[in-house]
């Protein structure tokens, strides 16, 4: 098992690493902590990723389901440091320097690169997800029907969550 | 301008109710339009930067804008009170989530609904931000190059990053001279 500065290692490298927000770090995450040190398993990552969408705040506080389950609550602790950290530095950081850099060429050009490379890696991860989430052609079907309604705005964000695990919660039953 | 404390109960008001993802929505929402401490192009131009920097955009945010409405102390504030209520409550639900039985079957539709879900919501944004992401042919190509590096080959990120971003300069540029 790992110790507190492994967790929060890790998870500042996600941190450091997670261009185009959290969502694109989805599979990575599952390489590092389900495949390669196997620190969770793909029920407890998957269940965790769930609970990040179902509380209020920034989705990637299921980093701290992961560190809690992991190393306990140190390992929470190391895990939301971690996550949060290298962003939250450099966004403060940023944020005076920006004022001054934007309008140089170069600064232009790399943004211009990154946005379009985060959004794939974003979609990746969303993949990602629905592989690890998807059990059965019912489930795709409420997901789809879901990221419609939400998309067309007819479904606030927390609804089609809270619908979704109701539909879910009643279908057990059926079968 | 907003003083630190201010800036504190805003966010995590703000990380409070921001259920579900969508946070720059509920951030833009507060500081524009309820707090008007941000006119809405300083906000899109902080939201754009928050997507540029590694780490979830949320929080990015967060961070930014309050240092930006009160110093580096503000940034600090806005950034803790954005993810402490979520926080708190993920770790009970993680404490709890290892005294369940381990066969309770509603829990895992309901685990299995809430993924399902959070894939919709998840397609949602990615459908939403598409036209700003996917401007040019060069940024669909990054893209899809991105995607299945990621998704299909199953490269680090960092990988990704260090190959595709001065190839997208460049080719940018090409276009740009072009």
């Amino acid at each position: 098992m790992p110790d507190f500065w492994a967790v929060l290692l890790t998870f500042l490298r996600f941190g450091a690493i997670a261009f185009g927000g959290g969502i694109a770090l989805i599979s990575e995450m599952n390489r590092v902590l389900v495949l390669e040190n196997a620190w969770l398993s793909p029920r407890v990552f998957v269940d965790g990723f769930a609970l990040g969408q179902f509380v209020p705040g920034p989705n990637m506080l299921s980093v701290v389901f992961y560190g809690e389950r992991t190393f306990g609550v140190a390992g929470a602790l190391a895990a939301w440091l971690g996550m949060f950290t290298p962003g939250a530095a450099l966004s403060i950081l940023a944020s005076s320097l920006w004022a001054r850099i934007r309008a140089a060429p170069w600064a232009q050009a790399v943004r211009g690169a990154l946005l379009p490379i985060g959004f794939g890696l974003s979609t990746g991860g969303v993949l990602t997800l629905a592989q690890a989430s998807f059990h059965g052609i019912g489930s795709v079907a409420l997901a789809l029907v879901l990221g419609y309604l939400v998309y067309s705005r007819r479904l606030s964000l927390i609804a089609a969550v809270l619908v979704g695990g109701a539909i879910g919660a009643a279908l057990s039953f059926l079968r | 301008m907003p003083s630190t404390l201010e800036v504190f109960k805003a966010f995590l008001t703000i990380g409070a109710t921001a259920f579900g993802g969508g946070g720059s929505a509920h951030i833009q929402n507060a500081i524009v339009t309820k707090h008007h401490w941000l006119t809405p192009d300083e906000f899109l131009e902080s939201l754009t930067l928050a997507q540029t920097l590694p780490g979830p955009i949320f929080s990015n945010l967060a961070a930014q804008i309050g240092s930006k409405l009160a110093g580096i102390g503000g940034g600090v504030a806005a950034c803790i009170a954005v993810s402490l209520p979520g926080a708190l409550l993920i770790l009970l639900l993680a404490g709890l989530y290892s005294k369940l039985p381990a066969n309770t079957k509603w829990l895992e539709g309901a685990l299995t609904g809430i993924g399902a879900g959070a894939v919709g919501v998840s397609l949602a944004m990615l459908l939403s931000i598409a036209p700003s992401a996917l401007k040019t042919r060069v940024a669909l190509l990054l893209a899809i190059a991105a995607f299945g590096a990621n998704a299909a080959l199953h490269i680090s990120v960092l990988w990704i990053l260090l190959v595709l971003v001065p190839v997208g300069v460049w080719l940018g540029r090409k276009v740009n001279h072009a």
